[in-house]
């Protein structure tokens, strides 16, 4: 699976379980905690999508503002894994 | 992270397997300062100093209606201070003070003695009742040299009852404690403290003082316990209920009485006090209580005469009072052991004249 | 030793001249040597319970390496490390509070003499505990190897400016700066420096003197004041404990900075708040971070998995109101703690249940009014859960039964008010520059001497009214 791919199956994740407003038009690299869009609390979904989907295993104290606030940081996370 | 060197100076438990160490880092040093530095500290201390300089300029110049403080963790102390240097800065001096516990604050009013003595001898006197709760004769020591050098009475009277030097006396070493560990006594006494040089010399601070209860939810009480002194420093009793003797119970020190060596040494500081005429009294007790005293009221009076004899040893007067029955049954507060306004009346009337006639007897040097 | 006192500072002082004089692996041992001997000051016991719970956490880590044990055993490992750090913390933090019922019982038996028996209370014990814990985890969930140096692991431990009230440090984080270049320049020493003077001023002109205005009958009679006394005193209260902690906080990173060690940052302005979320993530930070992950997000994670609906009514009650309960009973024992954590859990799950029907909004993005209003109310809601954290629920009860029987107006305390807006005023101007708590050093040279004068005045003033009373977080 390459960038791309990780990016096309995160964005609808984050647009309408996380943001949950499918209209809206999200920024690769938008702040998404800091921006206020989702509370830091709602990474736990991120974290239980990235094991189903992509079947790698986020540790919780990675679930963090600094780590995965924009859709590019959440991608390169997953990249990290997956390579 | 990821260390997997053993450092120079680790060690660990010998179970612990730790893997091999590459090279240690070079020293190098952690403070890196260059100069200058600290400007802005500096700058700081400077307007701190200029600050206080106009704060210092302003207390001068506006506040001399405002109360003042030296800042003792005994309110009391605080309270009489400031009311007295009110007193001397009103009337120019002050000539005598009563100093002692409350019997003395409860009982002898400084107004009706001056009256009374300038019946008797037509002169004005300025007198002043330093009576403070709790008060025995180990704080006295410390305090009657201060009164003495601060406000140069022409009299100093101490009055005082068995509590003054009776050991397991309540209170006595708490208010001992308090007035000896303010800083403005301490430098008093001799010993530098900067915050008793400033109680001394600062007027702002001083101003401060009588304020520093600002964080206080009493805070309004306290700043009224300067606004409301007295500035005779007399606290009159106005009991009126007659006294059921069947209730009262005396102190333990009437059960046993022994004198305390801390409360001793005091009266001995105190006898030794110089620069003025100093008077010990009596201060009277209802026969009624003075019954209760272990080997009843006449070993009481013993127990004063040896007072009044090492105070004669130190050509020091004591007068006694108890065996005149001055007091009527009623003119005592509900506790017994006080005056009320009444007997404070009587009491202060009959030293006035009793002192005229020293006075005129030429028995004291006043 | 106090942090805020003359004795800690000379203290600090001894410690950094022979620290600076020192390259960087002495600079370990003498920092660990003089964390144990400031904990010593505390109670000469408190070092041998900081350093069997060192030792054990160090000795099970190496056990949960992965080439060391399989899997099953690492995991037996891992419960074992975590069971004794919370059986230690049991025993110290919550057997008092059954020791006094054995003490009155044995007494009704006509045994008193039961000297024995009381336990104490190691200072920082309850942070420390946090710190051996998250180790364990992470080094099990493979984010850091385990530490093959004692010194530095009981460094982590044990370093004395974090050591009695946090912050709550990592070891992922907090060990690699033990191996760092640790540089103290003309930056750094200002940085430090204002830390420390925004800390004190924060702990003795602000926060004691509030804690002194509070009279004793707002925690033992509530129901004899009135209701505008009841309300300010409420915010006293609220305003003290920020100050308090929020000032050790500031000291103790200031110093820790003198050392060039950083420590987490703890609060950030948090009753500048627009939700619930917000205030979590600045108050008591680090508390609130090992909360989430090693207790919030594991549980959430096992929920979702279960049922990945959001709107799974477990999923959206349990991790909150599981995580602030635990936070609750962290802070004390009594039911008075329960209901604390319980109110905040409660304001989470309605914060969640409100955000389910509407599509989220940057609370930066909404209107000013909106954003005033929203930190109304959550400053709200956090004093009235600050009522019975504060005191005990008999108490608590009186105080909301007084609000609604008290009708009396009077003016409210202005002494208090002008306090808080001190604290306030401090806040605003961190927090109009994105939470910065140095801020203070971009401003004109004159007007930070000014300041800084003006805080060294206050601070003497204060200290000339008052006794500086413990760290209320020492406590927990």
């Amino acid at each position: 699976m390459n960038e791309n791919d990780v990016r096309e199956k995160l964005r609808p994740f984050v647009i309408n379980e996380l943001i949950r407003n499918p209209k809206y038009n999200l920024k690769d690299d938008e702040p998404l905690i800091t921006g206020g869009l989702i509370d830091s609390f709602s990474l736990a979904y991120f974290g239980v999508f990235c094991e189903d989907t992509f079947n790698i295993y986020i540790p919780d104290t990675d679930l963090t503002v600094a780590n995965l606030d924009t859709l590019n940081q959440m991608v390169d996370r997953v990249m990290r894994d997956l390579k | 992270m990821g260390r997997s060197r053993k450092p120079l100076w680790g060690f660990a438990p010998p179970w612990v397997r730790i893997p091999p160490s590459p090279p240690i880092m070079t020293k190098s040093s952690t403070l890196r300062l260059r100069f200058p530095f600290g400007q802005t500290l500096l700058l700081a201390f400077l307007i701190l100093v200029l600050l206080s300089a106009l704060l210092e300029v302003a207390a001068r110049q506006f506040l001399d209606d405002y109360p003042t403080a030296i800042g003792s963790a005994n309110l009391d102390l605080d309270v009489k201070i400031y009311a007295l240097d009110q007193l001397v800065a009103e009337k120019g001096r002050v000539d005598c003070i009563f100093f002692g516990s409350s019997v003395v604050l409860n009982g002898i009013d400084p107004d009706r003695f001056a009256l009374t003595y300038r019946e008797q001898t037509g002169e004005d006197l300025i007198c002043y009742n330093f009576g403070m709760l709790a008060l025995t004769a180990r704080t006295a020591g410390v305090l009657s040299e201060i009164l003495i050098e601060r406000y140069h009475p022409r009299l100093l009277v101490y009055g005082l009852t068995i509590r003054d030097l009776a050991a397991g006396a309540s209170d006595a070493n708490r208010i001992y404690q308090d007035v000896t560990r303010t800083p403005w006594i301490r430098y008093q006494r001799g010993e530098f403290d900067v915050e008793g040089w400033l109680a001394d010399h600062s007027h702002a601070y001083r101003h401060y003082l009588a304020y520093r209860s600002w964080i206080s939810p009493t805070f309004a009480s306290r700043l009224s316990d300067f606004t409301d002194a007295p500035p005779s420093g007399y606290v009159p009793f106005h009991a009126t209920r007659a006294l059921d003797w069947n209730q009262i119970e005396a102190p333990l020190y009437f059960e046993h009485f022994e004198i305390d060596p801390a409360d001793w040494q005091g009266f001995e500081q105190l006898l030794a006090t110089a620069g003025t005429q100093l008077v010990l009294l009596e201060m009277p007790l209802p026969s009624q209580l003075l019954a209760k005293f272990s080997g009843g009221a006449e070993a009481y009076a013993a127990s004063i005469d040896s007072f009044a004899a090492a105070a004669a040893a130190k050509q020091v007067p004591l007068w006694t009072t108890t065996h005149l029955n001055l007091i009527p049954d009623e003119d005592w507060a509900e506790d017994a052991h006080h005056l009320n306004n009444a007997g404070a009346q009587i009491f202060s009337a009959w030293l006035a004249e009793y002192l005229a006639q020293a006075v005129e007897h030429g028995q004291l040097r006043f | 030793m106090n942090i805020v006192t003359l004795s800690f500072a000379a203290f600090v002082l001894v410690v950094l001249a022979l620290y600076y004089l020192l390259p960087r692996r002495p600079q370990n041992i003498l920092l660990l040597g003089a964390s144990y001997i400031f904990y010593a000051t505390w109670s000469i016991e408190f070092p041998f319970i900081l350093f069997a719970v060192t030792l054990v956490s160090f000795v099970l880590a190496q056990r949960l390496q992965p080439t060391e044990t399989n899997a099953t055993e690492r995991r037996r490992w891992l419960w074992l490390g975590i069971g004794f750090n919370l059986f230690v913390l049991v025993l110290f933090k919550y057997a008092g509070f059954f020791v006094d019922d054995i003490t009155a019982r044995l007494s009704s038996w006509g045994l008193t003499h039961t000297e024995g028996l009381e336990i104490l209370l190691p200072i920082g014990l309850s942070f420390y505990i946090l710190q051996a814990i998250s180790y364990l985890i992470d080094v099990s969930r493979k984010q850091l190897p385990a530490s093959t140096d004692m010194i530095d692991f009981a460094l982590y431990m044990a370093y004395f400016p974090k050591l009695t009230s946090g912050p709550i440090e990592r070891a992922r984080a907090f060990l690699p700066k033990l191996n760092a270049q640790r540089i103290v320049d003309n930056d750094q020493l200002a940085r430090s420096f204002t830390l420390i003077v925004v800390g004190v001023v924060r702990k003795l002109v602000i926060a004691d003197s509030l804690a002194a205005m509070i009279p004793a009958a707002y925690y033992n009679a509530p129901g004899t004041l009135s209701v505008v006394n009841l309300l300010t005193y409420a915010l006293a209260y609220a305003f003290w404990l920020y100050n308090d902690f929020a000032g050790y906080t500031s000291v103790v990173r200031g110093v820790s900075g003198l050392f060039g060690i950083e420590l987490s940052p703890n609060f950030q302005q948090p009753y500048f708040a627009r939700n619930f979320t917000e205030f979590w993530n600045r108050w008591h930070i680090t508390l609130s971070q090992w909360l989430r992950d090693y207790i919030y997000f594991p549980l959430s994670r096992a929920l979702i998995r279960r049922n990945p609906s959001r709107w799974n009514v477990w999923n959206i009650l349990l991790p909150p109101l599981v995580t602030m309960l635990l936070s609750g009973l962290w802070h004390g024992t009594g039911w008075h703690m329960v209901v604390w954590g319980g109110l905040h859990g409660l304001y989470l799950v309605g914060e969640r249940l409100f955000g389910l029907w509407r599509p989220a909004v940057a609370p930066q993005k909404q209107p000013r009014w909106r954003q005033v209003f929203a930190i109304g109310v959550v400053f709200t809601l956090v004093v009235i859960a600050w009522v019975p954290f504060s005191l005990t629920l008999p108490h608590a009860t009186e105080f909301a039964r007084r609000l609604t029987l008290d009708r009396t107006l009077h003016r409210p305390s202005v002494r208090v008010l002008v306090v808080i807006f001190i604290s306030l005023w401090i806040d605003w101007v961190q927090y109009r520059r994105g939470g910065n708590e140095i801020v203070f050093l971009r401003w004109p040279r004159l007007v930070q001497a000014t300041l800084l004068a003006l805080a060294l005045l206050a601070i003497f003033l204060v200290t000339q009214a008052t006794i500086s009373p413990p760290f209320i977080y020492q406590g927990f």
